[in-house]
């Protein structure tokens, strides 16, 4: 019997649980709660996964999340998986493929991409890239005093000369509501182009985190940032998960961010990132992790806890002139749950 | 066939082979190399890669989807269409 490929329908659901918890990741939230589940991925009577069926067994699927709410959005994949027993050749190339037909999109993008991956996208010519880690770390701390964070040698010290002050603003955005005064269409040329009801239903809204969103201005320039706070046992980082925005607004978040942390009493702030300028981060006093070096640590991985450093990894369409890319922690189904 | 085609052949016979970790002169190149075990999917890819770079020719995305790509004279097939 032949494989038949189709989009996935709410009443899947339960076929797409059991199928993520047999052959992806057993007792992952995603394959035990439903309402998340739906949460990230239902649209209308759709759920946006690619199916592929062998008879009635499903075989393999491929996710995929929406960026914005225009006709043509930027997109991000998901979950993609095909049975360690299916016989299909290139079954998930096919599934990919069937929603880069089906899916009308600007630009495709994945954070999150698993190493194994890389000569998948190599050969149809996407981008693949590791991720920054950027950190600043609480210096009223005491190097003994981090539990989550580790150090060889002396603490790393940013370079932030001084805080900045005066023409900024940065406050907390209490109300989705507030989203409709930042100008979203002035970043269009910002891929992907995320609008206020994404913003909405990925931090306001979302069911599990608790994310506080902070609006940045000063000059002509203004941003939107998100950060959580990340426990483990009575120790914290506070984690930037979304920057969205004019740039030249970052020196004065990390001056924001700095207050936020000691106000948490954080042992850091991070930031995993791809394509932000190195020269900004700096001057808003982040240092960039050497990932290959275990010398500093700086945890990534919270659910469960692992007290190493954590590569990221993602994959993005050639980028036309014109546009930057800018990939962020909590972008596609990222910086979600593993386990409740 | 040609001689073009014929090096195309041998060159991927070497690389599955390689993979397989068999002589290359194992490799039928009309036996399915996935059916045969020789390689996956994800062997697949890397196979492409380090083809392109040993025959300066690189595949369009599409060209993944073409059942050609189960053997490797079909693979030489799609190598070939790309260089002419």
């Amino acid at each position: 019997m032949s494989i038949s490929i189709r989009f996935g329908r709410i009443e899947d659901t339960e076929a797409i649980m059991q199928f993520m918890d047999r052959h992806w990741r057993r007792g992952h939230i995603l394959s035990r709660c439903r309402d998340l589940l739906l949460y990230e991925f239902a649209e209308r009577e759709r759920i946006n996964f690619a199916l592929a069926w062998r008879n009635d067994r499903l075989v393999g699927l491929f996710g995929f999340i929406k960026y914005n709410r225009r006709p043509i959005p930027d997109l991000a994949g998901s979950l993609w998986k095909v049975t360690e027993t299916e016989k299909s050749p290139l079954l998930g190339m096919k599934l990919r493929q069937f929603v880069i037909d089906n899916v009308p999109h600007r630009f495709f993008s994945a954070p999150g991409a698993g190493p194994q991956t890389k000569p998948i996208y190599q050969v149809i010519g996407m981008n693949w890239a590791r991720m920054s880690h950027w950190f600043m770390l609480n210096q009223e701390m005491d190097k003994l005093d981090f539990r989550l964070a580790k150090f060889d040698g002396d603490l790393p010290i940013s370079q932030k000369k001084e805080s900045v002050v005066g023409r900024w603003s940065v406050r907390k955005v209490e109300d989705d509501k507030e989203l409709k005064r930042f100008p979203f269409e002035k970043f269009d040329n910002t891929l992907p182009f995320k609008d206020a009801e994404y913003v909405r239903h990925r931090f306001f809204n979302y069911p599990i985190y608790d994310y506080q969103v902070w609006h940045v201005q000063g000059g002509h320039g203004q941003a939107l940032y998100v950060t959580r706070l990340a426990n483990h046992g009575d120790a914290c980082a506070l984690r930037m998960v979304d920057y969205y925005g004019d740039e030249e607004c970052l020196p004065a978040v990390g001056t924001a961010l700095h207050q936020q942390m000691r106000n948490s009493c954080a042992e850091y702030v991070d930031f995993v990132s791809f394509g932000f300028p190195q020269a900004l981060m700096s001057e808003a006093g982040f240092l960039e992790l050497d990932l290959d070096d275990e010398s500093i640590i700086i945890p990534n991985y919270f659910e469960p806890f692992e007290r190493r450093n954590v590569p990221v990894y993602c994959v993005f369409d050639p980028v036309p002139n014109g546009f930057e890319f800018r990939m962020c922690k909590a972008d596609g189904d990222q910086d979600r749950p593993n386990s409740k | 066939m040609g001689r073009d085609k014929m090096n195309i052949e041998r060159e991927l016979c070497k690389l599955v082979a390689k993979a397989a970790n068999l002589p290359p002169t194992e490799i039928d190149p009309k036996d399915n190399i996935f059916e045969e075990g020789w390689i996956d999917s994800l062997g697949l890819y890397r196979l492409l890669l380090e083809a392109e770079r040993e025959l300066g020719i690189k595949l369009p995305e599409g060209a993944l989807l073409d059942n050609r790509v189960s053997t490797v004279a079909g693979l030489a097939d799609l190598f070939q269409q790309e260089k002419e």
